[in-house]
């Protein structure tokens, strides 16, 4: 342990926290034992007051810069109050207390206290520290109240109506504290949500009380005569088989022959080959309507020469249809075409030698109906001839599910006097839609909250299902807090487990790696197409799945979270080993690969989709790369850059690297005292590119290129095997400038580096620092609140348990739930 | 309404160009002129989001008579109606685009962990407006998200689709919406007062601090009860009538030309028909990758402004900033044209803040913004500058411009006081 704080077992905090709650009364006691302290001017803990002998050394050795006299960076320490039960003051004094344990101050050109003497103020000043934080979260809470965050409102009204729209396009964009949209803080509410979340109400209630759709379900086989809008304009473009219809472009995505008449999840499923092709063919789906704009990306997929049959599910606005595009076949698109054949009216399909995509069936089946609403809920209910008893029977039922615990007689009563308000002046199924829609705007429905301690069991269900699932308990979980099971480490884990294995669970992932690795940023650049023209929406899309499925693969394996700075093996498919430069990988499937002793990959650092969002798309930046690093894997949080100095001025026309820029900025000693911390590990990422290809020379712009290579392009892969077609046969290059060579050098912890894989030893020499990091990133996302002063003791169990486990993902997730940081408000 | 329209009113049809309808009801503004009153003020907040080429619009000297710059040659016609200001930008704004939302908030340290917003001007000035008009504000935005950010900062989503924002302002509802509306108003009013009382019974069992927090819930309540009640006042009197087609469908989302042109024939109607006094637009976002069907680009837009001072890339950049600036310009020309009926044109009365939070944004330096400021009652035809290296904060234009709005306050966010040169008219 780094600091001296008095270690208190898990154990022995959990109880603390349960007396509390437990025994009310305890509480009040407690607070009026600390007023009377306060009032006769000593602090919590009586006789041995330790405040004048801290107070004495900050003097000693701290006033001369932050003292009356003189404020440097405006930081008057002897004007800084000593009340520590106010939460700000609290913290400035934790600051106090890091900055002077990391023998940071005094600065080590000033004079130095003498280290017992630095220690004895440390140890006084972490017990008070600590003794004021753990008063804190006893009287408040260590969490506050917060609302639900979009996704959760969203999935939640999935769970509990049955609904499938989209409702979060409806409310504002939620704000981020400490980097994810569960922080109390970050979460506020004004009348623009609460109009919002009125609409949203209304609408998702709206959709739940639909007549159950008539479901669709048919198979359509693929003929050119049921094109008529393309046979028009295109008929060169495909052409009609016996069994099927084969388009020759990927010019656009082609229609399915069918459209969605009501909004719904619908199912497909595509039987089609790879025409005139010995190799498979890969093909993209996305949903939108025919001939509009916009599009949503569905998936990826693959057709082997002999066929195969694929299974997609997706939403559906009326009109909307599944569209499909086979990739590296004819066309026009810069990236994706491998045969630039003029598919023109005098060259018919019928003469055409080129792959295409054949499609022999499409099978839809849709709306997915999905009544459960309708067969709890609204269960023996006459929706045209209600009366108040059923009114009654639906709130009874809905009350619980909507505020995730057991409802009063009073709440009950409080809606009923809603409906039958309503019911005055409309019907009975419009005053039973306005009613739920007034449940749905409640404080009690959009917010978690609860009382300062010990969680009750509904609340773990809650925290739990919202931690894991985003989204509201099921009823396994409800019934084990009915049950008041919940608190018994075995169900925890029993729970936990299958809630790792349901599918909710996709949630999890997407939203903690999408905020925590800053996945959702994925497509915010472009890669510039000149300086990076191999890069194709496939390999953006697979770099999201890669790091998905290996978080997933150490999750489901408990294999180590050390796999995330250095890993011997990878999870990817044929467009990633292509980009990582990893043989015999074929197909569009992803699975793991043992990595090749030389290959750079492996880990966290060395995936694209990292690398990309870390980067602008036309260069990258040590410093922006290694302040992301520090924060998301080392869990040191740089400060945030100074007013007033200008960012470089990137420049890819070859004549100076970045590391030359960098180098002049750092000659300045005051610029040199945050970047020595903040850039090394930008220097070891300088390795890879802004779409995370492999370097050892800054691409530039052809005109001031030192020289050219070629690279080849990776058109899906389908090509070059095809001997049939004269075009496809060589494997399409480009050339790219190439300019200064990559240094990747640096020092980190006091230790130089001069690679990228010599820093990641660097980085797993101190194994738990990488687990302190995940924990906190996971503690702050499950509990929506940061790390406290208080915390830190238990942080610090925690490691110790996790270490002892191996460092097993699946069980530092465990150790989360059975910590009483979660366990507790 | 069978009398002759005045001299006034019939300059006011011609110049518009789009043959409006007088509306049905006198509004308030006429009114308010009919006695004499001034025409109210107006204020319009442009925002792009990746920035302007900094070396071809910026003047290389200062005061009245710069030379004309490549960029400012295609506004050159309104040279006397607006003010160039350089060496602006927010305090610790941060790089990168997060600092977008904080464009009209001057909020420090956008995009760090734990960035809280504070409230926009436009925002300050709605509030001020109150009920004056339809709306008290439109927050429009051509991608993602909208500039306007509540009092306690919370980002307010724009409206984004024309047909919608032309409906909002100009179509009566059928009699069955119309009792739709009127019904979700009613039942709007029963919901508030239910959780209102919810959240006094909650309050009780709550820990001090999160009582603190379920304040902002009670707030809201009340918030939105006035907006009930606005709602409910102008939903008696008929919208303003345009003898105009609605917005035909959207240019694709690489048209940022298209789209911020139909954004900025809405934003005229909505002040000429004064169903608003208050309009913000974003446009131009980070993330906007496709690219612009424009002569001579062959690249997205976002790739191109990190354009890494590569010559070839710098002049597709050009291309689509001085297509984007001459249909500013043309934008500033309707408002110039456009008389009201208290004589003054649009433009007179219609302070256009047109600019960026990004200074340079092959850098993602937030420093140097470009910002250009027109119309609205201030003596313009000057470039503004300030230190390069010692910026002065954008919001002291913003307290300016609030205090031309007539809002009594001395500064604004991170600002220290006024604009220095920049007068009154």
């Amino acid at each position: 342990m780094k600091f001296p704080a008095k270690a208190k077992t898990i154990a022995n905090q959990a109880s603390r926290f349960g007396d509390v709650s437990r025994k009310h009364h305890w509480r009040r006691l407690w607070t009026s034992v600390f007023l009377v302290l306060l009032i006769s001017g000593t602090r919590i803990g009586g006789a041995e007051s330790t405040l004048d002998s801290w107070r004495q050394f900050v003097a000693e050795n701290c006033y001369r810069c932050h003292g009356p006299e003189t404020q440097e960076g405006g930081l008057d320490l002897s004007a800084l109050p000593t009340d520590l039960k106010d939460s700000a003051v609290l913290e400035r004094w934790v600051l106090v207390h890091d900055r002077v344990r990391d023998l940071e101050m005094p600065p080590a050109e000033e004079t130095q206290p003498d280290s017992s003497e630095r220690g004895k103020f440390l140890e006084k000043l972490v017990d008070d520290l600590n003794r004021a934080s753990l008063h804190q979260q006893q009287t408040e809470g260590r969490s506050r109240a917060r609302r639900l965050n979009r996704d959760e409102y969203q999935n939640t009204l999935r769970d509990l109506l049955s609904v499938q729209r989209d409702y979060r396009t409806l409310l504002p964009e939620d704000g981020k504290s400490l980097g994810f949209d569960k922080v109390s803080t970050a979460l506020s509410l004004s009348a623009e949500h609460l109009e919002a979340y009125m609409s949203a109400a209304e609408a998702a209630i709206s959709d739940a009380f639909l007549p159950a759709p008539r479901v669709d379900q048919r198979r359509i086989p693929q003929r050119f005569e049921d094109l008529e809008r393309l046979q028009r304009i295109f008929s060169y473009q495909f052409k009609t088989l016996p069994d099927g219809l084969v388009f020759f472009s990927d010019q656009w995505d082609n229609i399915t022959g069918f459209q969605a008449r009501q909004p719904g999840r619908y199912r497909f499923r595509v039987r089609a080959w790879a025409f005139q092709s010995e190799v498979p063919i890969k093909a993209r789906f996305r949903a939108g309507v025919d001939a509009e704009g916009s599009r949503r990306l569905v998936s990826y997929a693959e057709f082997p020469p002999e066929g195969a049959e694929v299974e997609l599910t997706t939403w559906l606005s009326p009109r909307e249809t599944l569209h499909v595009c086979g990739l590296g076949i004819a066309g026009r698109a810069k990236n994706l075409t491998t045969h630039r054949v003029p598919l023109k009216r005098d060259f018919p399909a019928s003469k055409y030698t080129g792959p295409g995509l054949a499609l022999e069936w499409v099978e839809v089946e849709g709306p997915l109906a999905d009544d459960r609403f309708r067969n709890s809920v609204l269960a023996n209910v006459d929706l045209q001839n209600g009366s108040r008893v059923d009114a009654e029977r639906v709130l009874r039922r809905f009350l619980p599910a909507a505020f995730r615990r057991p409802c009063s007689d009073k709440e009950l009563l409080h809606y009923l006097e809603i409906f039958d308000d309503a019911a005055r002046e409309s019907d009975f199924v419009d005053a039973l839609k306005g009613t739920l829609q007034t449940v749905l705007c409640s404080p009690h429905f959009l917010y978690l909250h609860s009382q300062p301690g010990l969680l009750n069991s509904h609340a773990i269900a809650a925290r739990l299902s919202y931690f894991l699932w985003n989204s509201m308990p099921d009823e396994e979980l409800n019934e084990l807090a009915s049950a008041d099971s919940l608190h018994q480490p075995e169900t925890l884990r029993t729970q936990v487990e299958r809630m790792l294995d349901d599918p909710r669970a996709d949630a999890f992932s997407e939203s903690f790696l999408g905020q925590w690795l800053d996945l959702r940023q994925i497509n915010a650049t472009t890669p510039d197409p000149e300086l990076y023209p191999e890069f194709d929406e496939l390999l953006e899309w697979s770099s999201v799945q890669e790091t998905r499925l290996f978080f997933d693969e150490l999750l489901e394996n408990d294999l180590s979270i050390l796999n995330l700075v250095k890993s011997d093996f990878v999870v990817i498919n044929d467009r990633l080993a292509l980009h990582y430069d990893i043989p015999d990988v074929q197909g569009i499937a992803f699975r793991k690969v043992a990595l090749p002793a030389e290959s750079p990959r492996g880990g966290l650092l060395a995936q694209a989709s990292v690398l990309k969002v870390t980067a602008n798309g036309t260069t990258s930046s040590p410093i922006l790369r290694g302040a992301w690093v520090m924060d998301r894997i080392v869990g040191k949080t740089p400060p945030p850059p100074p007013a007033g100095v200008p960012g470089l001025e990137p420049d890819i026309r070859g004549a100076t690297s970045i590391r030359e820029q960098l180098d002049k900025h750092r000659a300045d000693a005051s610029c040199a005292a945050c970047h020595k911390k903040i850039d090394p590990p930008g220097f070891a990422l300088e390795a890879f590119d802004v779409i995370g290809g492999w370097r050892s020379q800054y691409r530039t712009s052809r005109e001031g290129a030192q020289q050219t290579v070629s690279i080849s392009m990776p058109l899906f892969l389908n090509i070059r095997r095809n001997p049939r077609d004269p075009a496809s046969r060589a494997h399409p290059t480009t050339t790219v400038g190439m300019g200064t060579h990559v240094d990747c050098s640096g020092e980190f912890d006091g230790k130089s580096f001069r690679d990228l894989d010599e820093f990641r030893q660097l980085l797993l020499a101190d194994e738990k620092q990488i687990a302190r990091a995940l924990l906190t990133k996971l503690v702050i996302y499950a509990t929506g609140t940061g790390l406290q002063f208080a915390d830190r003791a238990v942080l610090d169990e925690m490691v110790q348990r996790v270490q002892s486990r191996h460092y097993g993902l699946r069980s530092t997730i465990h150790e989360v739930v059975q910590s009483p940081l979660f366990l507790n408000q | 309404m069978n009398q002759q329209p005045s001299l006034a009113r019939r300059q006011f049809l011609r110049a518009a160009g789009y043959g409006l309808v007088l509306p049905l009801l006198e509004s308030k503004r006429r009114h308010a002129t009919a006695s004499g009153a001034q025409a109210p003020r107006r204020m319009v907040c442009i925002c792009r989001g990746l920035g302007l080429y900094g070396p071809d619009f910026f003047p290389k000297q200062a005061g009245l008579d710069y030379e004309i710059t490549p960029y400012l040659k295609h506004l050159a016609a309104y040279r006397h109606d607006f003010t160039i200001v350089s060496g602006l930008s927010h305090p610790n704004a941060g790089n990168g685009h997060a600092a977008e939302v904080s464009f009209l908030t001057g909020a420090p340290h956008a995009g760090s962990p734990s960035f809280k917003n504070t409230v926009s001007i436009d925002q300050i000035v709605a509030e001020h407006v109150g009920n004056a008009t339809r709306y008290a504000f439109l927050s429009l935005a051509t991608h993602n998200s909208g500039l306007s950010a509540t009092r306690n900062g919370v980002q307010i989503p724009p409206d984004k689709e024309p047909a919608s924002i032309f409906r909002k302002l100009f179509i009566q509802g059928t009699p069955q919406e119309v009792r739709e509306q009127e019904h979700r108003l009613q039942r709007g009013r029963s919901i508030l007062d239910s959780v209102r009382s919810e959240l006094a019974a909650l309050q009780d069992q709550l820990s001090s601090a999160d009582r603190d927090r379920l304040e902002q819930y009670a707030t809201a309540i009340r918030d939105v009860e006035v907006r009930l009640h606005n709602s409910e006042a102008w939903m008696e009197m008929p919208k303003q009538r345009v003898k105009v087609d609605p917005p035909g469908p959207y240019p694709s989302t690489e048209d940022i030309v298209g789209r911020s042109q139909m954004m900025y024939d809405l934003i005229h109607l909505a002040l000429q028909t004064d169903s608003t006094r208050v309009v913000t637009l974003m446009m131009d976002q980070a993330g906007g990758n496709g690219v612009p069907p424009i002569e001579g680009v062959s690249e997205g837009r976002h790739g191109l402004s990190h354009h890494g001072m590569d010559p070839a890339k710098i002049a597709q950049l050009r291309a689509i900033e001085i297509a984007e600036l001459k249909i500013f310009a043309a934008f500033l020309e309707k408002l110039k044209v456009t008389t009201e009926d208290a004589g003054s044109s649009l433009l007179d009365q219609t302070m256009v803040l047109y600019g960026s939070n990004m200074g340079n944004a092959s850098s993602h330096d937030t420093r140097n913004l470009p910002i250009l400021l027109a119309g609205g009652g201030f003596k313009h035809g000057q470039h503004l500058a300030f230190d390069q290296n010692h910026n002065v904060p954008l919001s002291n234009l913003f307290a300016s411009m609030l205090q031309r709005h007539g809002l009594e306050i001395d500064r604004f966010s991170s600002g220290t006081g006024t604009l220095t040169g920049l007068e009154f008219v």
